[in-house]
């Protein structure tokens, strides 16, 4: 399983030899290798197309970007505005996310007293206005901010970013050509986890780099996030590893487990909880898991959408406050009846 | 433009030389100066900076930044794309107004998004020779900043309206050649939001002694009815007219006018009928989303043009295309059991909404796709689990009740009807039910469900004679039921009907499906 490029030494990379390398290191990768142009952003093809022609024809409209988080929403933002800018980025941009005050007050002063300001720009670009994380947003400062879009329309244009299109309301999502963003899939995330391995000169197992995609769930900056701290804490990427430091139940453990209750044998599937249990695994992790798992799971679709309502309930319970190993031995418990009775049933028939 | 700006910069030296500042009562409002700038608080020197720097701020030069909202503005009434009884209603407010002058100073403009309430206006007013002053709230003055040494200069936001009225009211604009002059207010004072009190005031005033006509934009019905409620409007003689979204025809005609105007053709995989459907009768959506979809670079050509598709404004088409996928489920046998055709995993990463709104979806629609009442019982079940665990504002018991909710409906529809009908909205988000949830927890303290079914089960149910309502109560109580012929309750009725006697025809079915009909929330399985 290990692949050839293990020779190279991990630590290599962090020896204070040189000044500029271990400043290097301390940069997160996540802003390291933070698209700079759109041919790099990965995903989503179709929106960023649409963008890139309006970043070279200019007069772009005001756009909202949503979608889960880590799937370059404030990239493709970012490439937007340095394209259109070029070297007028720094005066030309105003960017306010969820950590900067942004009531009434702020929209009301600081966006209109930047919309108002006079920044010389060709014809055909604008001042360009981020508002990141736009879904956490007041509804009265939305409000207050509807018309200044319409009003300051020809030097001003605006672009938003949130995980949530619904909770901005409907005059501002009337005035913006709104983009969806989906979810990164497993082999977009992978390939650009093996580009940057092969930068970072990170050495890798297979099942290492299976973990990272496993644990980050489409989200590419969980994804890098994992990577490097691996990386910094073991210098190698294995699936023990990265587990070890993203602190999740092993998913094939979990599959494991999950697999003798589907053959009904209780005490090897309890000896698995178990065992997850005394490593001190919190309850939610370890249903969360499972839950993951069990989506996966190569089971009849009638068994496994059982398994996955008692699944569900589990962690409701566990949410609500009833997180003791009982519950989870419960679970193991009636996925086992579950699995005898639709063998039950198959016999019958 | 030019005349307006001079004089405005004139007032406002004139105005801060006295010490005092004036608010931006003069703020004229054309078709053509949109982009004013208003900045009541600066300095003297740079209040006139600011207004001289205003007319190179909007020249020629800068067309090509024009949108085509802008752009396309109906500039007379044959360009409007309302309903024709609808402009009447508007031009007969008009001609009212002009005929006994001082009735009616009141106007409404009630309507969605995007349906043209401020464009028929801006066209009527024109035509009727009125000048057009809009309100736009000011930057807020800091009390504590430096900017403003002593406190009498200091005015709360309500105080800043008044004044504006008042003088916008009373004093002709010296430069303005149109002899009439109405006062358009779109951008209201956030105060006025939170407490509609002072605004309720500021309108009974002026129904004395105002001179010139005051028009009301809204575009949020519950707003709408804070800010002006009914005694009010009869009080001060005010006027509504409640706009509908943007017909069909209209919307595709107005962007095929663009396109001609445009001289550009409509790429083939862009269907007109398809933006106005994404964009649910909102012009200024829909001409946006025409923009963002046809605009090319000059040297692009059709082959390399890659259009998207994710642009939609609550993606109807996508979701619709999902919720066939589960709902109309296709199965491959496989050695091991069935498989389906589309995982239930990928369906779930598809899902761009809500949870709870892609759950209401399903449940809205999934009887009719089922052929079994056997089955229709089993996945009211799977759907009661699921509103259980959508119950939690946790994200991922919410991830769960959704893909437990799929997942149910595509295993249990074993047989799936065969004709296809078109899934309809949730009844939860129709027309105003979703900006009553809002309020509904300090309207009725005693329900400590969720708002949904307060607003589905609860309401429409309570006995009327026992219980007392107060007046808030009853506008909402009335809201739900009011009006529209398809109420909750008598489609509830209707359902449950057709449901019995399905029931009554099939002998041996004593599932347990009477409660789930209700719309599927059920609690006893709580604590199971």
């Amino acid at each position: 399983m290990e692949v050839d490029n293990k020779t190279i030494p991990g630590p290599s990379v962090f020896s204070s030899n040189s000044n500029e390398r271990s400043f290097q290191s301390s940069i997160p990768w996540i802003e390291k290798y933070r698209p700079q142009t759109f041919d790099d952003i990965v995903g989503n093809e179709e929106a960023i197309n649409r963008l890139k022609t309006f970043a070279i024809s200019g007069n772009a409209p005001n756009i909202i970007l949503s979608g889960p988080p880590g799937i370059g929403k404030t990239t493709t933002i970012m490439c937007l505005a340095r394209t259109l800018l070029g070297a007028a980025l720094k005066e030309a941009v105003l960017e306010l996310n969820a950590s900067n005050e942004r009531g009434i007050d702020t929209v009301r002063n600081k966006i209109k007293m930047f919309a108002q300001q006079k920044v010389t720009l060709p014809p055909g670009k604008h001042k360009i206005i981020i508002l990141d994380e736009a879904d956490s947003m007041t509804e009265g400062a939305q409000q207050a901010l509807r018309r200044t879009m319409e009003i300051y329309s020809r030097t001003t244009r605006f672009a938003l970013a949130c995980n949530n299109s619904e909770k901005i309301i409907e005059p501002i999502q009337s005035r913006c050509a709104i983009l969806r963003y989906k979810k990164l899939t497993d082999a977009q995330l992978l390939a650009k986890i093996l580009e940057i391995c092969d930068k970072e000169q990170v050495s890798y197992t297979n099942d290492g780099l299976e973990a990272i995609v496993f644990t980050a769930q489409g989200d590419m900056r969980q994804a890098l996030n994992n990577l490097q701290s691996t990386f910094n804490g073991f210098y190698h990427i294995s699936s023990l590893n990265v587990f070890k430091v993203c602190d999740e139940p092993h998913p094939l453990l979990v599959k494991d487990m999950l697999n003798q209750c589907v053959k009904g044998d209780i005490s090897k599937a309890y000896k698995i909880m178990a065992h997850l249990w005394k490593l001190g695994y919190a309850p939610e992790d370890i249903i969360g898991n499972i839950f993951k798992v069990a989506k996966n799971l190569e089971i009849k679709e009638q068994l496994k959408l059982e398994f996955v309502q008692e699944i569900g309930l589990t962690h409701l319970r566990i949410v609500e406050g009833v997180n003791s190993l009982l519950q989870l031995s419960g679970l193991l418990a009636k996925l086992c009846k579950l699995s005898m009775n639709q063998e039950k049933v198959n016999f019958n028939s | 433009m030019e005349k307006i700006s001079k004089y405005n910069s004139t007032m406002h030296t004139l105005v801060s030389s006295k010490k005092r500042w004036v608010t931006p009562s003069f703020d004229s409002f054309t078709s053509d100066n949109v982009t004013q700038v208003k900045k009541p608080f600066t300095s003297r020197k740079r209040a006139i900076h600011q207004t001289g720097s205003r007319v190179p701020f909007i020249s020629a030069s800068q067309n090509k930044s024009v949108t085509w909202l802008e752009k396309y503005q109906p500039q007379n009434p044959d360009d409007l794309v309302i309903h024709n009884k609808k402009l009447k209603e508007v031009e007969d407010w008009f001609k009212n107004y002009v005929a006994r002058n001082s009735c009616n100073k009141y106007l409404i403009l009630n309507g969605p998004c995007g349906c043209g309430k401020t464009t028929v206006l801006r066209v009527i007013a024109k035509q009727f020779n009125f000048s057009i002053v809009e309100w736009i709230t000011p930057l807020d003055r800091d009390y504590n900043s430096d900017l403003i040494s002593d406190d009498q200069n200091y005015q709360n936001a309500v105080e800043i309206f008044d004044q504006f009225l008042s003088r916008a009211t009373r004093y002709p604009s010296l430069l303005s050649t149109m002899k009439l002059k109405l006062i358009l207010v779109k951008d209201f004072p956030n105060i006025f939001l939170q407490n509609s009190d002072t605004l309720h005031d500021i309108v009974r005033k002026f129904a004395l002694i105002n001179t010139c006509p005051i028009v009301f934009v809204c575009n949020d019905d519950i707003i709408a009815r804070n800010l002006f409620p009914e005694t009010l409007r009869k009080e001060c003689n005010m006027q509504t007219i409640n706009f509908n979204p943007v017909h069909c025809k209209a919307v595709i005609k107005a962007m095929q006018r663009i396109l001609e105007l445009e001289r550009t053709t409509l790429p083939s995989n862009i269907n007109l009928d398809h933006i106005y459907q994404s964009s649910g009768g909102d012009l200024r959506s829909a001409i946006l989303k025409l923009y963002f979809n046809i605009v090319k670079l000059d040297n692009e050509t059709e082959k390399d043009k890659v259009t998207t598709t994710c642009n939609e404004k609550d993606e109807n088409v996508d979701l619709f295309k999902l919720l066939g996928r589960v709902l109309y489920s296709k199965r491959n046998s496989g050695p091991d059991g069935y498989k389906f055709e589309h995982d239930p995993n990928d369906i779930l990463d598809a899902v761009s909404i809500q949870p709870v709104t892609f759950v209401g979806f399903l449940r809205e629609n999934y009887i009719s796709r089922f052929s079994d009442i056997n089955s229709v019982s089993n996945a009211a079940n799977k759907l009661s689990y699921a509103d259980i665990l959508l119950t939690q504002h946790n994200k991922e018991t919410n991830m769960m009740g959704v893909a437990f909710a799929i997942r149910g409906l595509m295993v249990e529809n074993n047989k799936p009807a065969k004709s296809f009908k078109p899934f309809v909205k949730p009844r939860f988000y129709e027309e105003g039910l979703t900006s009553i949830s809002n309020d509904i927890y300090t309207t009725f303290p005693e329900f400590q469900h969720s708002h949904r079914d307060i607003i589905l089960h609860t309401l429409p149910l309570l006995d009327k004679s026992s219980y007392v309502f107060d007046d808030s109560q009853k506008k909402i109580v009335n809201s739900i039921e009011g009006g529209n012929q398809r109420t909750v309750i008598k489609r509830m009725r209707k359902m449950e009907s057709r449901f019995s006697i399905q029931l009554d025809r099939i002998s041996d079915s004593n599932q347990p499906c009477d409660s789930t009909l209700k719309g599927g929330s059920i609690y006893h399985f709580g604590t199971t």
